[in-house]
């Protein structure tokens, strides 16, 4: 447990900073972009999916960029612990901060009258912000480059402004401002296939075969 | 060398994974877009209904845009969407005060009270007709009678300065005022499909609906291909047997950027000869005389420049900071201009977004009434990112000279 | 335009850290080594001389022409940095046509003359081999064939052989003094093997200073007479080595023989013997007051 702990600490000290910051700053705008207060349950989700949901992407995707050289690569891969297991510690604490970031955003929406269903939200966002997560990781994991893995949940989430659910169907990301839920299942465990492929393959070579 | 370093670098494009996935996004959002376009038939009498079309009614506009201000200001609150999401904003004394004077010069009302009366009085005039389940249901949203003498310009004025007070994206801004749609008369849709097949020749219509669909991905793919370029010398561990050549910075810099711009224009003009067969298939059929040429017009006119931009700012920030923070810039861009100009689907208001949209076929009025305001907006963005890509050729030649380093993941230190 | 590499009071400061201390050199044609211990400054002042970091203060030119003058001195230089690498998916020929590009050379002239350079290091076979398909040593031989694509009067290399196996070391060696046959090459190394081997004219480089310059012979004359031989035990062995700087030991059994400096002869089965350049160049830095030298190379 000691063990994890410290390499937790490492990727807090070194690796999540920057990303954190922005997520910070996405959040913090987000009053002057758009109303934050009375909305309908409507208008929060439109809110959650379409804008706070997007930082999954920020704090997931690059979630193997500290191994990024293939030299740091191979020192870090040829000691005990695993290097899967340095990406689990990390993916964890990372989505521990998702789920901090999600549950502040979402008391300051109630706090500010908004009516919506707390929890319902909740689940059904963090989901979301799960998926577009694991999607930019699947795919920074297996092509090996950063900028193909932040392209991918972004191209989504075009595709899912402009194609709508009518492509999409039952991974349509933006379902809950439809008031339709069973999406959301599906985007969770999409999101769990993808980070599990995607760190499993990006592993491999460190005895995880 | 610059012509032989630009063939290389365009060869190098063609090999990267990235622009590939590029090109698939873009045959994947033809394909699902524009797939299967149906080419608009002249309209017959007696047809069903025959689309929407944007209200010119002076006297129109000015009602309902002041009726929906009464009733606003008598609330106490507006609704907003600056950025395509809902915003209700509430105002201060002051602001109060000054709506309150542009209600009295506009409708002569003076105060809430006066409002308040007005507004009683419109609902009390209004029809009262009860739906299925016993609620009341208005036919018509709240008008408000303009005090005479009122001109049209003296209007917009006042509600240009309105939508100022509000933080902008009300419902008094010029696209909302605009965006009242009326339904077409048999005569509207003639007219439209004239101008469409005789001004437009056809294909300056798909021309722009097909720039419409494209411009969008265009805004922001550009970008993960520059940012992948410039951080690939990096990452080969090539910067310095690079940066120690002979070429010159701006050759370096200007090649790559000139290839990634054919290489990115190149799938979008094959993409457009589907459509275009389309057409001339379609006018040769109907005897129109169409313009060969109007997807490259579109393409070099409106895409370009949205290309260049995103481009730019992938080459200019990679440059910068050694980091991905150019995609997040774009995509941060990318998402205010989407969201701003779903207001603007429909054309004929291109302001100075970086993502023009015009979602129809149709319109060729309002493209022709603004064609001078796309054409600023297009010459202001392809001088921006001539602008930057010369500032990214200054930055390069510093770090070759070691004259610039980026110090800490992107705080970038310039020496002397 | 003379092939001279002219360097006056040379100053070079990182922030507040002095990287380079009032540098002075001349280098004519032919193999020039720089030698001193890791973070002495060699890569700094190989820098400077390859345009990738602005001089602080002092005059530099390279074939007569100032160093600020970016674009004009790379046209006569070719550098090959301790660390790099190309673009993995390209070939070994597409690299070095890329580069040549780079360079300026028109077609022609690439086509005429990457096939030859490869040739000459031995790459001709694998040019149609992706870069990171490559071994080390390979890819220090197509380091070496991209920094004289252009023919440059001048070619810098910075630890060429850091990483090589001792043949592929001996054979790099050979390449580059056929190289330096009619222009300026700047070796930088922490292995004195490597200049031993290569170089007539040398300068030691120490903390930023430069502490010697000179012919690698004149170097050698400074230890002589100070260099001795003794079969010890190992329990002496400690006691020797608080008195004196060891160049290098052999075990025998239970013994050990040792090489070391002494001002004198310090015990009499100890037998003076003739200096190397190693014995000088840790002679050098002891009377510089540093300890650790290079000897780790040899052990």
């Amino acid at each position: 447990m000691e063990r994890l702990w410290q390499i937790e600490k490492v990727n807090l000290k070194h690796h999540v900073l920057l990303h954190f910051l922005v997520c910070v700053l996405l959040l913090g705008i987000s009053p002057l972009l758009m109303g934050v207060k009375n909305l309908t349950a409507v208008d929060t989700a439109k809110v959650l999916e379409r804008y706070v949901a997007l930082i999954g992407i920020i704090m997931l995707t690059p979630i193997f960029l500290p191994e990024q050289d293939r030299d740091i690569r191979g020192l870090v891969y040829a000691k005990y612990t695993k290097a899967s297991q340095v990406y689990m510690v990390r993916l964890a604490g990372n989505i521990l901060i998702l789920a901090a970031f999600l549950g502040i955003y979402i008391f300051v929406l109630k706090q500010n009258q908004c009516e919506f269903p707390v929890l319902k939200y909740y689940f059904g966002v963090f989901a979301e912000v799960l998926f577009f997560g694991g999607l930019g990781l699947f795919f920074y994991g297996v092509s090996d480059n950063l900028i193909i893995g932040y392209m991918a949940p972004m191209v989504y989430y075009i595709i899912a402004i402009g194609g709508g659910d009518k492509y999409l169907k039952m991974f349509y990301p933006f379902s809950m401002s439809m008031g339709k839920y069973e999406e959301k299942i599906c985007l969770f465990a999409a999101a769990v296939v993808l980070t599990a492929i995607g760190i499993r393959f990006r592993s491999v070579g460190d005895g995880v075969k | 060398m610059f012509g032989q370093l630009f063939i290389k670098e365009c060869r190098q494009t063609a090999k990267s994974l990235i622009y590939w996935l590029i090109v698939l996004v873009l045959i994947f959002n033809f394909a699902t877009q524009l797939g299967n376009m149906d080419i608009m038939q002249k309209p017959k009498e007696g047809q069903e209904d025959y689309g929407y079309k944007q209200s010119d009614d002076k006297n129109m506009i000015m009602r309902t845009t002041l009726g929906q201000l009464l009733e606003e200001y008598y609330r106490e609150s507006y609704s907003t969407y600056p950025i395509g999401f809902y915003k209700s904003v509430t105002l201060n004394d002051k602001e109060d005060k000054q709506i309150e004077e542009i209600i009295k010069e506009t409708t002569g009302l003076s105060g809430r009270t006066e409002t308040r009366k007005a507004i009683e009085k419109w609902y009390a005039a209004q029809p009262k007709e009860t739906n299925a389940e016993g609620a009341l249901v208005l036919r018509k949203s709240m008008e408000a009678e303009p005090v005479e003498g009122l001109t049209f310009e003296r209007f917009e004025e006042l509600m240009d300065e309105a939508d100022h007070i509000l933080g902008g994206g009300s419902g008094y801004e010029e696209v909302s005022r605009k965006s009242a749609s009326v339904p077409m008369t048999y005569e509207d849709a003639v007219e439209e499909y004239r101008k469409l097949t005789e001004k437009d020749r056809l294909t300056g219509g798909y021309a722009r609906l097909f720039s419409d669909y494209m411009v969008i991905f265009l805004g922001l793919l550009p970008v993960f291909l520059a940012v992948t370029r410039e951080l690939r010398d990096k990452r080969a561990g090539m910067q310095d047997l690079i940066y120690t050549r002979k070429g010159s910075s701006v050759n370096i810099i200007a090649s790559r950027y000139l290839s990634m711009l054919i290489m990115l224009v190149l799938p979008v003009l094959a993409l457009s000869v589907i459509p275009l067969s389309q057409c001339l298939r379609y006018a040769s059929a109907s005897g129109i005389s169409a313009d060969i040429w109007a997807y490259v017009k579109y393409i070099f006119g409106w895409l370009l420049p949205t290309i260049m931009t995103a481009t730019a700012v992938g080459m200019f920030f990679t440059e910068l900071t050694d980091t991905a923070l150019a995609v997040l810039i774009q995509g941060a861009w990318w998402f205010v201009a989407v969201f701003t100009g779903i207001s603007t689907l429909k054309g004929g208001i291109y302001g100075w977004s970086l993502i023009p949209r015009h979602n129809t076929e149709l319109n060729w009025t309002g493209f022709h009434d603004n064609f001078s305001q796309l054409a600023s907006n297009r010459i202001v963005y392809a001088s921006i990112s001539i602008i930057l890509v010369a500032f990214t050729a200054f930055i390069y030649n510093q770090k070759r000279k070691g004259r610039y380093t980026v110090s800490w993941k992107g705080f970038g230190r310039l020496k002397k | 335009m003379s092939t001279t590499i002219k360097i006056r009071n040379l100053n070079q400061y990182y922030g507040k850290k002095q990287a380079l201390k009032n540098v002075n050199l001349t280098i004519e044609t032919g193999m020039f080594g720089l030698l001193g211990r890791n973070g002495a400054g060699k890569t700094t002042l190989m820098k400077v001389l390859a345009t990738l970091l602005p001089k602080s203060e002092g005059e530099v030119t390279v074939c007569g022409t100032n160093v600020s003058r970016a674009q004009e001195v790379r046209k006569n230089t070719g550098y090959l940095p301790q660390e790099f690498s190309m673009y993995p998916n390209m070939t070994v020929y597409e690299a070095m046509d890329y580069l040549g590009v780079l360079s300026g050379l028109s077609k022609s002239e690439r086509k005429q003359r990457i096939p030859k350079l490869l040739e000459r290091v031995n790459l001709l076979e694998n040019r149609r081999k992706k870069v990171k398909a490559l071994s080390g040593g390979m890819k220090r031989r197509l380091g070496i064939a991209q920094a004289i694509l252009h023919d440059p009067k001048v070619l810098i290399v910075d630890e060429p052989t850091a990483g090589l196996d001792p043949e592929e070391r001996v054979r790099f060696r050979n390449l580059l003094c056929e190289i330096a046959e009619d222009r300026i090459v700047i070796l930088s190394t922490h292995i004195v093997g490597d200049i031993e081997a290569t170089c007539e004219n040398i300068a030691v480089l120490d903390e930023g200073e430069i502490i010697y310059k000179g012919t690698v012979s004149e170097l050698t004359g400074m230890a002589e007479g100070k260099v001795f031989q003794a079969e010890i035990s190992k329990r002496e062995l400690e006691t020797l080595k608080k008195q004196c700087v060891v160049t290098s030991m052999l075990t025998l059994g239970n013994n050990v023989m040792v090489r070391f400096l002494s001002d004198e002869k310090p015990f009499a089965s100890a037998k003076p013997c003739e200096a190397g350049v190693e014995d000088a160049y840790m002679y050098l830095m002891q009377e510089r007051g540093g300890g650790d030298g290079c000897l780790d190379n040899y052990l």
